[in-house]
């Protein structure tokens, strides 16, 4: 199991593309089947389904403002799949070490985790506190009540005790920070 | 998902993409450019375009049919002489799910298998509440995995997955 | 039966027979694993002579805290052979392969309102 757990986060923490290549794919497929008739129909002199292949080449060399704006699309398509192709695709998740388990835990979790420690600590209603968790870094967002101040440094003191508590892979620093203006009510 | 695939699955959006943008600077800006033009399709051409469909309509379809392996739905299978015990993720997901129902935040729990190097591998998903203990639901997972790991005698492999999203799978709860 | 015509009386009779066996061992696997007949799925084949018996059915277990003492697989061989006397003691017939699939846990708590 030793080297079965660091895979499998691994695999868990980023995107495998599969998606993403099976919807290309299959549009590929589509259009393959599509110029693959319409030539084979032209290659025996037949009527063709919706354009011979030199209507389209045609078309092509027209140098009609409908061409361009296809070839300017298809490039787009083409950038959006070399990002795909480029871009790591981190998922939003961390994994926390655990004896027994390879453990993942979405970062909209951790965030609501920190959050509601500083709720707590800062006893305020739940919308008063915004809690964010990226790659490296979690931000906490504490608007106090008027007239009510919080404790800064004890906030931030339980964000870290937390992270430190569940030692987020990768390492998570917290910043915890209170608004100068408050909110009145509470 | 083997690592291999997962670079194979890069490599297919890299071709793929710079293809499309040959071809879109291609149609567009050849002549410009001083390439030659489109060439009119005769026959020939004509017949290599089709044996190409053909050979990307095959190499699209080994793949896509390649894919979601590694998925298992036996757990556990025990094969003798007179029959085989076979232990489906479901049962296991079934008992951890009963395990964790007395915690507030939990609100699914939901299980799969799959194979990892010659392994099988149980994954928990367990959903929880906006703003849940997250220390204490692993912890309870800690304690329910310890006393499957009694029931089975045995230690799986387990991957923990929690999540704050409902997703509409196979619930336990 | 004993009216039509002898190849649909034989062939009507090895069919009930079939079905008749199906739930005897249904019956028989729903006992001892403790769970209602209807949850059962029993494939029956010959394997080299012998009845061979594929079982796919929940099983009935207690919660985890309370489990206690369970093992699983060796629950689930008690199972097997259980069956396996019970269905030979049931039909006459001598049973080969017993295969068990078991799909998912029934979990009952006692005294537990829910």
């Amino acid at each position: 199991m030793s080297s079965l757990y660091p895979r499998i986060l691994r695999r868990e923490n980023h995107r495998s593309r599969s998606l993403a290549v099976s919807i290309a794919l299959s549009l590929l497929i589509l259009v393959a089947a599509y110029v693959g008739i319409e030539c084979g129909l032209a290659a025996y002199g037949l009527d063709p389904l919706l354009v011979t292949p030199a209507a389209a080449v045609g078309w092509l060399r027209s140098g009609e403002i409908i061409v361009y704006l296809a070839a300017g699309l298809a490039a787009l398509v083409g950038v959006v799949l070399l990002l795909l192709a480029i871009l790591p695709g981190r998922r939003a998740r961390h994994s926390v070490p655990n004896d027994r388990m390879a453990v993942i835990v979405d970062d909209g979790v951790l965030a609501g985790a920190l959050a509601r420690d500083a709720r707590r600590i800062a006893d305020v209603a739940p919308e008063r506190v915004r809690a964010d968790v990226s790659k490296r870094r979690a931000r906490v967002i504490i608007t106090p009540t008027s007239g009510v101040p919080v404790d800064a440094n004890a906030a931030q003191a339980t964000a870290d005790g937390l992270l430190t508590e569940l030692a987020p892979r990768p390492t998570v620093r917290a910043r915890v920070s209170v608004a100068t203006a408050g909110e009145v009510g509470s | 998902m083997t690592r291999s695939n997962r670079i194979v699955n890069r490599l297919i959006l890299l071709v793929l993409g710079l293809v499309l943008i040959a071809a879109a600077a291609y149609v567009a800006g050849g002549r410009a450019l001083g390439l030659p033009r489109i060439p009119n399709p005769s026959v020939g051409v004509l017949w290599a375009i089709v044996g190409g469909a053909v050979v990307v309509i095959v190499l699209s379809l080994v793949w896509i049919l390649s894919r979601g392996r590694g998925r298992i739905r036996h757990l556990i299978e025990d094969e003798s002489s007179d029959g085989s015990l076979t232990i489906d993720a479901h049962l296991v997901a079934d008992l951890v799910g009963d395990a964790l129902a007395d915690q507030p935040d939990v609100t699914a729990v939901s299980s799969t298998g799959f194979r990892m190097r010659g392994r099988s591998v149980l994954s928990l998903r367990v959903t929880v509440r906006r703003g849940a203990d997250l220390a204490r639901v692993i912890r309870a997972v800690d304690t329910a995995v310890a006393q499957l790991d009694g029931v089975l005698e045995q230690r799986l492999p387990i991957l923990l997955q929690v999540t704050g999203a409902v997703r509409a799978r196979r619930q336990v709860r | 039966m004993s009216t039509s015509a002898p190849a649909t009386a034989v062939a009507g009779r090895t069919d009930v027979a079939a079905r008749a066996l199906e739930r005897t061992v249904a019956a028989a696997s729903a006992r001892h694993l403790r769970v209602p007949v209807r949850d059962v799925r029993i494939t029956l084949t010959d394997a080299a002579g012998l009845l061979g018996i594929t079982v796919v059915a929940p099983l009935r277990l207690p919660p985890l805290s309370g489990a206690g003492e369970v093992q699983l697989m060796k629950r689930g061989d008690d199972a097997r052979s259980d069956i396996r006397v019970d269905v030979e003691r049931l039909t006459g017939r001598k049973v080969g392969p017993v295969s068990l699939r078991l799909t998912r846990a029934v979990v009952l708590h006692e005294k537990r309102v829910k």
